[in-house]
C-alpha cells in the first residue's frame, strides 16, 4: 500500500479547515533533536535484531523500521497483534520468563494500564530525551505516538453531496445503505457509540440500528463502502481510507467534530531481551523523523511534523467503564 | 497354525501386546487433553463466581438465550442441508454411472479447500445484495422479463444466507464419511433392488442409504459438531445478519482484554456437555450393527445404471459443484486482480500487486506456507494413526474401551478453538515446557483439535468392516497388532484417508488457535489470513486464498490419487 497518491485528501482537509472548524490546541513544540547517544547505539548494535509488537498498518511500520535499520544498522522484527491476543501473549511471555517483545505499540489504553499494573512495562523516562515530551502525552509507562481520529466515510458514486456531520448518517436517504461498526468488537469503536449517544441522544443510536447494518470490523466495512455495497459508514480509520484512496477507490472522508481518537501508545517491556534496542527504537519513533514516517498523512502528537495533518477536536469518554456500557449500546442498536 | 480352541481361550478383555499399546495410547491421549484443560480450569477457578454471575446476568437479559437459539437454528439448519446434499452427492458419485469420477470426488471438498474467511468473503462477493456478481447477473436476467430491481434478489447478509453457507461448509464432512461408508457396502444389495425393478431413486432411498445408516448418522453428528465450532462463517456474515452464535460469542469473551476466561470456559463446558449428550444419543440409537459390512471380498462396488436419470443426475452434480465451488473461487480470482474490491470489472485495471504483496512483501507468508502445510500433514498423519488404533481396538473389544475412546476423542470437538489455544498457551508456556513460540506447541494444539475428526472418520471406516475379517485373521494365528496392520488398516484406507484430508485441510487453514500460538517466529496461514481480513484488504485476502487453494488442491488431489491406487491394489 502506497501512501503517496493522497493529494486529494490533503486538499479536502484544507477545505475542511477553511470552513472554520476548530482544531485541537497545539499540544507541544517539536521534539528536540537529541545529541546522538553513542553509548546507547553501540549497546543496541551489540544486542542485535529487536522485536516490536504493533497494531499499526504493516506498510507504515515497515517504513519506520526500514529507516531505523538504515540509520542504525539494527533490524526490527514486527509482529502484528490486536489487543486480546496481544495481552495474552505478552502475559504468557512475561510469566514464562521467555520474553520475545522489546517494544509494544497498541491502541488499547485499558490493556496498557493492566499490563503496567503487573509490572510488565518499564518507565518510559528511560527513553533518551523524553523529558521534552509533554506530560499530557505520557504516563509513567507509556507514551502516545499517534492519534487516530475516527472519520465518516462514504462512496462518492452513491453519495453525491459530501456529508458534513455525524447526523448525516441517520438521514432517511441512507436507510438500507448505511453501515456502522458493531460495538461488541472492542473498546475504541464502542467509545464512538457512547459519544454519539451522549451528543445526539439515544434516538440517534436507535435510528442507526434501524437504518443500517452492523459491520464486524473496520477494514471489511470500508471494503464494502469502496465497492458500493453500502453508501455511508462510520467510524472509519484514516490509515485504511488513505490506503484505499491511493488505489483510486471512490470514497470520501471527513472528521466530524467532536470525534474519538484511538491513540497509539508505546511501552517498553520490563523483561525486554534487548533493552538498548528498545530504548533506541522508542527514541527514533518519538523523533521528528520517526514521527514523519509513522504519521505521514496522519496525525502526530507533535506539532509541526512535516507531512502530518492537524487534529480535529477530540472528545474523551471514559474508556474504563466502556465494557459495562456495551450491552446498553447493543440493545439501543437492536443487535440482539 | 493355531486353532479355534486358541481363540476360545483368549477372552476379548485380556491384555495382550496390542491391548497394552491401546491402553497406553488411550491414557496418554486422555492425559494430553485433560492436562491443559485442567490447568486452564484451575487457573480460572478463582474467577468462577464472577463467571457464573456474568452468565446469569446474560441469561436474565435474554442475550445468552438468544445466542443459543441462533446457534441451534444455524447449526441444525446447516447440518440438515449438509446431510441431504452430502448424502445424495456421495450416492451419485460413489454408486451410480452418474459419477463424475475423480473430479466429482475432489470438488465437494472445495468449500473446505478455500481457506476459511476468504471462502466466505468469496460468497459475499457473489451474493452481496447490491454489488454481488451473481445478483448482478440475476437482475440482468430478470430485466429481460421486465422485472427491474436495484437490489437482490439474493441477500447473503441474512439468517437464511448464514444457514445456507454454513450448510455448504458442512457438506464435505458428510460427503467424506458417507462416501467411505458407501464404498464399504456390498453392491449385491443394490443389484438385487435393481433386478427387482426398483428405480435408482427408490434404490438409493430404500436400500443403499439405509445400509449406511451408521455412516449417515455419524456424518450428521459430525456436521453438528463441526457446525457448533464453525467460526469463519458466522464471524463474517453473522454480524450483518444480526445472528450472534456461540462460537463468535465465546471468541469475543477471549478476544477482549482482560479476557473473560472464566465465563468463556463455563460456556465451553456447557458445549462439551451438549456434544457428549449427542454422542451418547448416537450410542443409544445404534447399539448394534444393523448395516451390511465389507465381507473382506475386496473389489470396487458395482454401479447402478441411472438410465434416463443419468444426465439429470450428472447435471445436478455439475450444477452443485459449479455453484458451490467454482463460482466463489472465480469471485475471489477476479477480486484478487483488482486494486480494491469493486463490481465494475475492468480488465485494464487488473494488477498482480496483491499477489506480489502476499507472496513477497508480506514477510511471514512464505514461511507460513511451509509451516502450515508441514503441520497439516504431520497432524493429519498422527491424528489418523492414533484414531485408527483406538477406534479399531474399540470395535474389536466393544464395551468400556469403546466408550472411553469415543468420549476422549470427541472431547476437543466440543471446545471452541480459542479455548484449546488458551489452554495450551497457559499450560505449555511456563517451565518445564517453555514451548511458547515454537512449532511444537502449534502441533500439539492442532493434534488436540484434529482428534475428533480423525476419530469420526476412523470409527466410520471401522464400522464398515465386519468383525469376521479380524476373526479370520486371528484364527489364522495373527496377533491383534498384525491383524490391525495387515488386514484392518488396508481395508479401512479409503475411510481413513477421508479423515486425513479433512484434518490436513483443517489444520493448514486453522485460524483461531493459531492467532494465539502462532507469530513472527512460527507464522501460519490462518493467522496471516486473519491479519489480512482485519488489517489488509479483500483483494489481498483473495490473492492469498487463491494461492493457498491451488497448493492444497494439488496436495489433496495427489492424496486421493494415491489412495485410490492403493485401495484398488488391496
Amino acid at each position: 500500500m502506497s501512501l503517496d497518491k493522497t493529494r486529494g485528501l490533503d486538499r479536502r482537509h484544507f477545505l475542511h479547515q477553511a470552513a472554520g472548524v476548530a482544531v485541537a490546541p497545539a499540544l507541544m513544540g517539536a521534539f528536540p533533536a537529541l545529541a546522538q547517544d553513542a553509548g546507547l547505539v553501540a549497546a543496541a548494535r551489540k544486542e542485535g535484531k529487536g522485536s516490536l509488537y504493533a497494531v499499526t498498518d504493516p506498510t507504515i511500520i515497515q517504513a519506520v523500521v526500514a529507516r531505523f535499520k538504515e540509520k542504525y544498522g539494527i533490524e526490527i522484527e514486527v509482529t502484528r497483534l490486536v489487543s486480546g491476543a496481544l495481552g495474552q501473549r505478552l502475559t504468557a511471555e512475561h510469566d514464562s520468563g521467555a520474553p520475545v517483545a522489546d517494544v509494544v505499540m497498541d491502541t488499547d489504553k485499558l490493556l496498557h494500564e493492566t499490563l503496567a499494573a503487573k509490572g510488565m512495562f518499564t518507565t518510559v523516562t528511560e527513553i533518551p530525551g523524553l523529558d521534552a515530551y509533554p506530560e499530557s502525552l505520557r504516563s509513567a509507562t507509556s507514551v502516545i505516538v499517534s492519534h487516530i481520529p475516527y472519520s465518516l466515510v462514504w462512496n462518492t458514486s452513491l453519495v453525491k453531496e459530501a456529508p458534513k456531520s455525524w447526523e448525516d448518517l441517520v438521514d432517511p436517504r441512507w436507510k438500507g445503505k448505511l453501515l456502522f461498526i458493531d460495538p461488541r468488537v472492542g473498546g475504541s469503536p464502542a467509545l464512538w457509540h457512547v459519544l454519539m449517544r451522549d451528543t445526539y441522544g439515544e434516538a440517534f443510536l436507535r435510528t442507526l440500528g434501524q437504518n443500517g447494518q452492523p459491520a464486524p470490523s473496520v477494514v471489511p466495512g470500508l471494503q464494502r463502502i469502496a465497492s458500493g455495497s453500502k453508501a455511508i459508514y462510520a467510524p472509519g480509520i484514516h490509515q485504511v481510507v488513505v490506503g484505499l484512496l491511493a488505489k483510486n477507490a471512490p470514497i470520501g472522508e471527513i472528521f466530524p467534530q467532536p470525534t474519538i481518537s484511538s491513540d497509539t501508545s508505546l511501552s517498553l517491556m520490563t523483561r525486554a531481551p534487548r533493552p538498548a534496542v528498545a530504548r533506541l527504537l522508542a527514541h527514533f519513533i518519538l523523533s521528528v523523523e520517526g514521527q514523519a514516517i509513522l504519521n505521514k498523512n496522519g496525525f502526530s502528537p507533535i506539532k509541526g511534523v512535516p507531512g502530518t495533518l492537524e487534529l480535529p477536536r477530540i472528545a474523551t469518554p471514559d474508556y474504563r467503564t466502556i465494557k459495562d456500557k456495551i450491552p446498553g449500546l447493543v440493545s439501543l442498536l437492536g443487535l440482539t | 497354525m493355531s486353532t479355534s480352541r486358541g481363540l476360545a481361550r483368549r477372552p476379548a478383555s485380556r491384555l495382550d501386546g496390542f491391548g497394552v499399546v491401546v491402553m497406553v495410547m488411550l491414557v496418554t491421549v486422555a492425559l494430553f487433553l485433560a492436562f491443559p484443560l485442567g490447568t486452564a480450569v484451575l487457573r480460572t477457578l478463582g474467577d468462577a463466581p464472577q463467571g457464573l454471575e456474568a452468565i446469569l446476568t446474560s441469561i436474565a437479559s435474554g442475550a445468552l438465550p438468544k445466542v443459543l437459539a441462533n446457534t441451534a437454528l444455524v447449526v441444525l439448519g446447516g447440518a440438515a442441508i449438509a446431510t441431504v446434499a452430502g448424502a445424495v452427492l456421495a450416492f451419485v458419485n460413489e454408486r451410480t454411472d452418474g459419477s463424475l469420477g475423480a473430479a466429482g470426488e475432489l470438488l465437494p471438498l472445495a468449500p473446505m479447500i478455500v481457506p476459511p474467511i476468504a471462502g466466505v468473503i468469496g460468497w459475499a462477493i457473489l451474493l452481496d445484495p447490491s454489488v454481488g456478481l451473481v445478483n448482478h447477473l440475476l437482475r440482468g436476467a430478470l430485466g429481460l422479463v421486465g422485472i427491474e430491481a436495484t437490489e437482490g434478489p439474493l441477500d447473503i447478509y441474512t439468517a437464511t444466507g448464514l444457514v445456507c453457507v454454513t450448510g455448504l461448509y458442512l457438506v464435505p464432512y458428510v460427503y467424506l464419511i458417507v462416501a467411505a461408508g458407501l464404498r464399504g457396502v456390498d453392491p449385491a444389495l443394490d443389484e438385487a433392488s435393481r433386478v427387482s425393478g426398483a428405480s435408482p431413486l427408490r434404490t438409493m432411498l430404500r436400500v443403499t442409504l439405509p445400509a449406511v445408516r451408521p455412516a449417515l448418522l455419524a456424518a450428521a453428528l459430525m456436521a453438528v459438531i463441526a457446525g457448533i465450532g464453525l467460526f469463519s462463517v458466522p464471524i463474517v456474515l453473522g454480524t450483518a445478519a444480526r445472528m450472534d452464535v456461540i462460537s463468535v460469542h465465546v471468541y469475543r469473551l477471549f478476544d477482549q482484554f482482560p479476557p473473560q476466561t472464566a465465563t468463556g470456559l463455563m460456556l465451553s463446558g456447557a458445549m462439551v456437555v451438549v456434544v457428549q449428550c449427542l454422542l451418547l444419543a448416537q450410542h443409544w440409537m445404534m447399539p448394534g450393527e444393523r448395516h451390511s459390512m465389507i465381507g473382506g471380498r475386496g473389489g470396487r462396488a458395482g454401479q447402478i445404471r441411472l438410465g434416463r436419470w443419468r444426465r439429470p443426475a450428472q447435471a445436478l452434480a455439475v450444477a452443485y459443484l459449479a455453484t458451490t465451488s467454482i463460482l466463489p473461487v472465480c469471485g475471489l480470482l477476479i477480486v484478487s486482480f483488482q486494486p480494491f474490491w469493486t463490481p465494475l470489472i475492468d480488465v485494464a485495471q487488473f494488477t498482480l500487486e496483491n499477489y506480489t504483496f502476499v507472496l513477497f512483501e508480506n514477510g511471514p507468508t512464505s514461511r507460513a506456507f511451509v509451516t502450515s502445510l508441514g503441520l497439516g500433514a504431520a497432524t493429519a498423519t498422527a491424528a489418523v494413526l492414533i484414531a485408527a488404533v483406538l477406534m479399531f481396538a474399540a470395535r474389536l473389544r466393544q464395551g468400556q474401551v469403546a466408550r472411553a475412546a469415543d468420549v476422549v476423542m470427541a472431547l476437543p470437538a466440543t471446545l471452541p478453538h480459542t479455548v484449546i489455544g488458551v489452554a495450551f498457551l497457559i499450560t505449555f508456556t511456563p517451565a518445564p515446557f517453555k514451548l511458547y513460540g515454537t512449532v511444537l506447541i502449534l502441533f500439539l494444539a492442532y493434534l488436540a483439535m484434529a482428534l475428533p475428526f480423525a476419530a469420526r472418520a476412523a470409527a466410520s471406516a471401522a464400522s464398515g468392516i465386519g468383525t469376521d475379517v479380524a476373526e479370520a485373521s486371528r484364527i489364522s494365528g495373527a496377533g491383534p497388532g498384525r491383524t490391525f496392520v495387515r488386514i484392518l488398516l488396508p481395508l479401512a484406507l479409503p475411510g481413513l484417508m477421508a479423515g486425513w484430508i479433512i484434518v490436513f485441510i483443517h489444520t493448514a487453514g486453522e485460524v483461531t488457535a493459531s492467532s494465539l500460538l502462532g507469530g513472527a517466529r512460527n507464522p501460519v496461514i490462518g493467522r496471516v489470513m486473519t491479519e489480512l481480513w482485519i488489517f489488509g484488504s479483500f483483494p489481498q485476502l483473495a490473492a492469498m486464498a487463491i494461492v493457498v487453494t491451488a497448493v492444497t488442491t494439488t496436495g489433496v488431489a495427489l492424496m486421493l490419487y494415491l489412495t485410490r491406487r492403493a485401495s484398488i491394489r488391496t
